[in-house]
């Protein structure tokens, strides 16, 4: 199991969608950190305090962009990230977003 | 003595008037060295003396802009901006003032287009050295802000989205205010709105001309400003693109226009577009997962509880208000000038409503 700091490891400044628009964009962090551990079939516990916040396109962009990148089952993919936070609604809203993910795929 | 002929006396009297007349012309005229006898003069242009778009001290500040703009980028002069006489400086305006200064500065080939000369009033002219005005245009001033209501404006500026230029400038102005009122600044919320309001202008707001007639200037693509002043954490963000009305119209389908029209309140095309991001929550590029940055600007006001959201975009304002317990107030409204951008701005008071 790999623990992933977002703001240790990655930012504490997280913002943005796509690479192109800036290096501590969602796109940056899922294909940086997330995508190859979990193509490899490991669980990965994500700890989300730390950083000034986060936008939903950060959010949207770096945890529902695992479904579309990797084609994952949103439901495989929850049970394979563990996410922590200390505010619950951070939590439930990338998970909304993983799960609408595979709405729109369907 | 010999008595002077009188054609000797004339000759003499033009003589003195002539040098008479010559030495009062020369006194009209600075002396200049050789190299600058050549140079035009430059045009003074006043600004405004309130630096502010709302309670319709708007038309002003864009009549001033629009002519600085004139005068250097299509005339190709240089100018001098008089502040002289600006007595306030709200965020809105300052942030436009901001934006378009670095505009014409980027966008013109003259050697240093505009000098300022300052303004006399002592906390207008640090709080136009506080946001780098003369950075931009390149004049002196030694004057060190030390005002408490001056030295927490902070300006940024930057091309792309990435969290490093804004974050730093958000959580200390956040930290600051935070420590020294009762009523604390919720960072995370803030970043969320802000953030995105910078995604926003980076992705959508130059897919068309400006309107001006003039190219973009592609070195910077968005400007904050934050402030604390009077118990009130002000954040704005600011781009000089084509408006929420130009990407709205080609994303937004007709069937769901339908069903929110009559919701919506519709004073001026802008002011609705503006509305109708809010409310569809979804992006230029027609994803549907994407988009959601509009309604983040909104919830920065949920998070504190208080507050109020300003967005301008070209002729068109919507404000939402919010007080505790209570569901968000919306009013719209058109204005009589287009800025020929979109500002966002976040006013969240840091007091209580007992003080």
């Amino acid at each position: 199991m790999r623990t992933i700091n977002v703001a240790r490891d990655f930012s504490r400044f997280p913002a943005g969608r796509y690479r192109r628009n800036g290096r501590t964009s969602g796109e940056a962090f899922r294909e940086d950190l997330l995508s190859a551990p979990l193509s490899a079939g490991e669980t990965i516990v994500v700890e989300l305090d730390g950083t000034i916040g986060y936008g939903s396109s950060f959010l949207e962009e770096a945890f529902g962009g695992l479904v579309r990148q990797l084609g994952i089952q949103p439901d495989t993919l929850l049970k394979r990230i563990t996410l922590t936070s200390s505010d619950p609604t951070l939590i439930e809203e990338i998970k909304g977003y993983i799960r609408s993910t595979e709405k729109k795929n369907k | 003595m010999k008595k002077l002929h009188h054609h000797t006396k004339v000759r003499l009297l033009r003589l003195a008037r002539f040098r008479h007349a010559h030495r009062q012309a020369r006194r009209q005229y600075r002396y200049l060295p050789p190299a600058r006898r050549h140079v035009p003069a430059r045009e003074r242009i006043v600004a405004p003396q309130r630096i502010n778009l709302t309670r319709g001290e708007g038309a002003q500040l864009v009549h001033f802009l629009r002519a600085v703009k004139t005068q250097v980028l299509k005339r190709r002069q240089r100018v001098i901006i008089d502040f002289r006489h600006v007595e306030a400086v709200h965020v809105p305006g300052a942030i436009l003032l901001l934006s378009e200064i670095d505009r014409i500065v980027a966008l013109s080939d003259l050697h240093k287009p505009i000098t300022v000369r300052d303004p006399r009033n002592q906390r207008t002219r640090e709080v136009l050295k506080q946001i780098g005005l003369h950075e931009l245009t390149g004049d002196r001033c030694d004057i060190t802000p030390v005002r408490d209501d001056v030295v927490f404006w902070r300006a940024s500026k930057g091309a792309d989205q990435s969290g490093d230029a804004i974050g730093p400038i958000i959580e200390h102005v956040a930290q600051t205010a935070n420590k020294e009122h009762a009523q604390s600044v919720e960072v995370s919320g803030i970043w969320r709105g802000v953030s995105e309001a910078v995604i926003n202008t980076v992705e959508h707001a130059y897919h068309q001309e400006r309107g001006d007639g003039l190219p973009h200037s592609t070195a910077t693509r968005w400007w904050m400003l934050t402030q604390i002043r009077n118990g009130t954490f002000t954040a704005a963000v600011c781009d000089l693109g084509s408006g929420y009305k130009s990407t709205v119209e080609k994303t937004i389908p007709e069937s769901f226009v339908a069903t929110v029209r009559e919701r919506l309140l519709g004073a001026s095309a802008d002011a609705y577009a503006i509305q109708l991001a809010m409310e569809y929550g979804r992006s230029s590029t027609k994803q549907s997962h994407r988009g959601k940055g509009s309604r983040d600007a909104l919830s920065v006001l949920e998070g504190h509880r208080d507050g109020e959201l300003h967005i301008l975009s070209n002729s068109g304002w919507v404000r939402y208000s919010l007080a505790s317990g209570e569901s968000p107030r919306v009013e719209s409204d058109r204005m009589d000038l287009d800025i020929l951008g979109t500002i966002i701005w976040w006013k969240l008071p840091l007091m209580n409503g007992a003080q």
